[in-house]
């Protein structure tokens, strides 16, 4: 009662002091900066179409694959693995070399690599509360896959997921925004395992009036690298406007814990 | 004609973004560098990482600063082994404080010994002005993660505070 002087006023006058000060540009910066990240953006169009280049003429045992299966062409709007198409890190410094694509060509179709990619259809996928919960504001929510195949398969990296208005409906706002400050691992499930990844939404309400709140279905996912999606039923409201409260999903981990 | 405009539209998006978030973003990466040139160096990385894939950016200002604290935790890293590397060499000699208070020497000194996550919580909730579900966001932590790192970080400066200026 007598004691005026809360604790965290040192606290406070100590970030007062430390306040951030602008510092401007120097002159040109911009001009360099557009010029660079231009550079960059054409680098990455280049190497991507090198790759499938590579990965369509490169080898004959992919003839198989071509046959079995979609290629590692990404289909719009969805996310495939880091290894594949862009980067998952914010950025390399510099453009992954050509042959580094290559290499990744040939390690994925190595006929010695025993587990293959989960395709969707050896999935099943269901979503539930995130275990462990969510946050204040938040709702986190874990997309399942289980592995219903016989034999073992693989999955790495992000699943692509936007909300929808039914089972085979319409999209809503743009698909969910990946970690990318979380490393995809590769994972191999034994037939029946199960793996999951994380999604986060922030509720709509908080992001109103720029939301524009709409009733959606669930989700379509594609599985990570996969080019068919399925729907997950998990009705709930969730942001229209583009570009609004899209949320993040993280990379597919092994099991069920958080 | 019309893709023609519709490029200019973007670019004039992405200009007028860089004028209003540069000054603050270079401001914020000042308090945790040595000098000007190497926060400079970390904001322009940082926008040209953010304008090399602006259409995939959701929300670029968080964006940003994602970009901006990864490559802050590299020189962070980077920092820490060439003073390791130094001070085989030379024996104790500690980065002095002083010189710079303005620039946040001491702001340094005292967020040194937390851990990072602690530190960048810090940095970008109570420096650069991020909701705490913001914060989660930025660096993909949950939220209650987030704000137990803050408490703790206020915990340890306060008791630093407590301590040495009596």
């Amino acid at each position: 009662m007598a004691v005026m002087t809360e604790p965290d006023d040192r606290f406070e006058g100590w970030l007062e002091r430390h306040r951030v000060e602008p510092l401007g540009p120097v002159p040109g910066a911009y001009d360099r900066i557009a010029r660079t990240a231009r550079r960059r953006r054409v680098g990455r169009v280049a190497v991507a179409a090198a790759a499938v280049v590579v990965g369509i003429t490169g080898i004959t045992g992919l003839a198989y694959r071509i046959v079995a299966g979609p290629g590692p062409v990404l289909p719009p709007g969805t996310s495939a693995s880091p290894s594949r198409a862009a980067p998952a890190s914010p950025d390399p410094a510099s453009p992954p070399a050509p042959a580094s694509a290559g290499s990744q060509s040939t390690l994925t179709t190595s006929p010695s690599v025993p587990p293959t990619r989960c395709h969707t259809g050896d999935l099943n996928v269901t979503a539930q509360g995130a275990r462990g919960g969510g946050a204040a504001g938040s709702e986190y929510t874990w997309l399942v896959f289980t592995n219903i195949s016989t034999r073992p398969c693989s999955l790495y990296g992000f699943p692509g997921v936007s909300w929808v208005t039914a089972a085979s409906g319409q999209q809503v706002n743009d698909p969910t925004a990946r970690m990318t400050e979380l490393k995809p691992v590769r994972i191999v499930l034994a037939p029946q395992g199960v793996a999951h990844a994380e999604v986060r939404y922030g509720h709509p309400g908080a992001f109103e009036p720029d939301c524009h709140a709409v009733h959606v279905a669930g989700f379509r996912v594609y599985p990570p690298d996969e080019t068919t999606s399925v729907f997950v039923p998990l009705p709930a409201q969730a942001c229209s406007a583009k570009g609004v409260n899209v949320g993040a999903v993280s990379p597919v981990t092994a099991g069920l814990d958080p | 004609m019309l893709r023609e405009a519709g490029r200019s539209v973007q670019e004039d998006a992405r200009r007028d973004f860089f004028t209003a978030n540069y000054d603050r973003l270079a401001g914020w990466v000042r308090r945790q560098v040595d000098d000007d040139e190497t926060a400079h160096d970390i904001a322009a990385e940082a926008f040209t990482r953010l304008l090399s894939r602006w259409s995939d950016s959701y929300d670029p200002h968080a964006y940003l600063y994602k970009v901006a604290v990864n490559l802050l935790r590299d020189h962070w890293r980077r920092a820490v082994r060439e003073r390791r590397a130094l001070a085989l060499a030379t024996a104790d000699q500690r980065d002095d404080a002083d010189g710079r208070p303005s620039h946040g020497g001491d702001l340094r000194a005292m967020l040194a010994p937390l851990p990072e996550h602690q530190r960048i919580a810090l940095l970008l909730h109570y420096l650069a002005g991020f909701s705490v579900r913001e914060v989660s966001a930025i660096i993909g932590r949950p939220e209650g993660t987030v704000k137990s790192d803050l408490y703790q970080a206020r915990a340890r400066i306060r008791a630093e505070l407590d301590g040495s200026d009596d």
